[in-house]
């Protein structure tokens, strides 16, 4: 992968690991910033479990992104409850700073959640 | 007003929530196990609400001698999947506002709209000090409906929800 792109996999439920994230996080988008990326591709497909607070770094990203004008592209899994339905949540905030792109055909066995 | 999980539950199980998750990983276990009556997504549902809801009482709960502490109840039935926290909360703290996002989430007419205003909120940096994106996940994300039964400082949450479609 190139500079511009970056792959999660695993879960992200452990307060620890999201901390590292965090870091990790600032350090990236200070390097785009520097580096004058317009666009970062982020490949969540393989990561299978998160909590609110790891959905709430992507949030925090995404205002960050937005303030220093590059755009994150997210590639989700549709079969996976969590990522179809959060990430679509994400695009709806109304910022250029998010795409959502879903990778791969949409199961249609899998119930959604009622309104 | 939440009923107590009935006898006639196909199965049921509690644990104690203490800050170390290890109960999280015997709800993982227990919900594997239970699969005939909970198909995959309602499984992958349960494990996401029951991990925010055991985070709720862990953030938000009083401290009981030197830690927080709670039970976390799952009743499983075939296509009904019922998830129950108690704890001893702070009304200012924890319970005010746990109720509050539970009656917002009863009479709203879009559970999503709800999640995409916080996520909204966070954005522009209003109540930032706290996430508080958990029960509106369990609602919007898994599909749950949340009641709560309050006597101070006892606060006890239900998240129940229909699994009609097998995966």
């Amino acid at each position: 992968m190139g500079p511009c792109e970056l792959r999660f996999e695993g879960s992200l439920a452990n307060h620890q690991v999201q901390a590292d994230l965090r870091r990790n996080i600032t350090a990236l988008h200070e390097r785009i910033v520097a580096d004058g990326c317009q666009t970062i591709t982020v490949d969540v497909q393989g990561l299978h479990f998160v909590d609110s607070s790891a959905i709430r770094i992507f949030v925090d990203w995404i205002g960050r992104a937005a303030g220093a004008n590059y755009q994150i592209v997210f590639l989700v899994d549709p079969n996976m409850t969590w990522q179809r339905l959060s990430f679509n949540a994400l695009k709806s905030l109304g910022t250029d700073a998010v795409e959502v792109r879903e990778m791969g055909p949409a199961s249609s066995t899998k119930s959604e959640p009622s309104e | 007003m939440n009923e107590a999980p009935s006898h006639s539950a196909a199965i049921h199980r509690s644990w104690r929530l203490a800050g170390d998750w290890k109960a999280l990983d015997e709800v993982r276990r227990y919900l594997e196990f239970g699969r005939r009556f909970c198909h995959t997504a309602c499984r992958e549902a349960a494990m996401m609400a029951s991990w925010e809801l055991a985070e709720n009482v862990i953030k938000y709960g009083l401290v009981d001698g030197d830690k927080v502490t709670g039970t976390m109840t799952i009743a499983l039935w075939p296509g009904r999947t019922l998830i129950r926290t108690e704890n001893k909360a702070n009304w200012a703290e924890g319970a005010h506002e746990v109720i509050s996002t539970i009656t917002r989430l009863s009479t709203a007419t879009s559970v999503r709209e709800l999640y995409v205003q916080r996520m909204q909120q966070l954005l522009t940096g209003e109540g930032k000090s706290y996430t508080r994106l958990g029960l509106l996940r369990v609602a919007y994300e898994g599909g749950f409906q949340l009641s709560y039964r309050h006597e101070a400082p006892r606060l006890e949450i239900s998240a129940e929800r229909r699994c009609d479609s097998p995966a």
